[in-house]
């Protein structure tokens, strides 16, 4: 013989259950010692889950007059605006500047920018100097 | 301030604070509690939005608000209440301890608990399934594991 799980037992306690599953548990129930004993188990311990859970609720509740509770309305303050907006355009120039690089072409060049100190020979004269351009320097 | 909302209001308050106060155990918060639920009810209805089951949708609402009530005091309404009660209900009921058994009870998870108020409320497995948006085969499962687990952890005890 099948013992019933929780659940079916749940829901018949419940009066949850299809009528023809119902007679079957019913069936079942007046032969099967150990699934009455369950049955009534459970049947207790919900009335006591529901007893206890009562506990903090009071008998008689009083209905309030409904008052509409006031609710500060969501504006931004000017102060909030401006400062919101200063910040976001001081980013956007921070922004352009980094990738920028704050680059800039030097106007007057030095000998020293286009050779390197190796190629450099101080007893010719500077005509004769062998002119390189490097990249890094500028 | 409409007629309909007032009927809604007075139809609808005592069955919210019962269930508030079951879930918070706490009927000053639960007051709060509805009162926030009513208040969000109103607005929603000013706004011309359509509710289709003004009943079902306030039940939500306030299983919702309870159980977000429920995280963020969940350290302050614990403790304190059952340790002053836990005395004196044993030596009432000796058959079972009442008080522990709510202890478990608040040890849940919010939605479990939600789940349990809406049982002991005494709402059929239909309207529990409509109205927390499970399953209707699975609210029996569910329901019945949660009683199971509560029944164990008390038999521990």
């Amino acid at each position: 013989m099948k013992h019933f799980d929780e659940t079916t037992i749940q829901k018949y306690l419940d009066n949850e259950l299809s009528p023809e599953k119902r007679n079957e548990v019913e069936k079942h129930l007046e032969n099967c010692q150990e699934c009455s004993k369950q049955v009534e188990n459970q049947r207790v311990f919900a009335e006591n889950v529901k007893k206890s859970i009562e506990t903090f609720v009071p008998n008689e509740v009083e209905i309030p007059d409904f008052k509409i509770a006031y609710q500060p309305k969501k504006t931004r303050t000017l102060r909030i605006v401006l400062i919101s907006s200063l910040s976001t355009a001081c980013a956007i120039l921070l922004a352009f500047f980094i990738i920028k690089g704050f680059k800039k072409e030097p106007e007057n060049y030095d000998i020293y920018d286009f050779i390197t100190i190796e190629e450099y020979d101080a007893n010719k004269p500077m005509t004769e100097q062998l002119f390189t351009y490097i990249e890094n320097n500028i | 301030m409409n007629s309909d909302f007032e009927i809604i209001y007075r139809s609808n308050y005592q069955r919210l604070f019962r269930i508030t106060a079951k879930m918070l155990r706490d009927s000053d918060a639960a007051r709060d509690v509805v009162h926030d639920v009513f208040m969000a009810y109103y607005f929603v209805q000013n706004d011309k939005k359509v509710i289709k089951d003004a009943k079902n949708w306030l039940i939500r609402c306030t299983i919702n608000k309870g159980v977000d009530f429920l995280r963020k005091n969940k350290k302050i309404v614990s403790d304190e209440t059952f340790v002053k009660q836990d005395n004196t209900s044993q030596n009432i009921d000796n058959q079972i301890d009442l008080m522990s058994l709510l202890n478990l009870i608040s040890k849940l998870d919010g939605k479990d608990q939600s789940l349990v108020v809406l049982y002991s409320e005494g709402y059929s497995y239909k309207e529990i399934a409509e109205i927390t948006g499970i399953n209707f085969n699975s609210v029996g499962k569910t329901l019945s594991r949660i009683l199971e687990k509560l029944r164990r952890d008390y038999e521990t005890l």
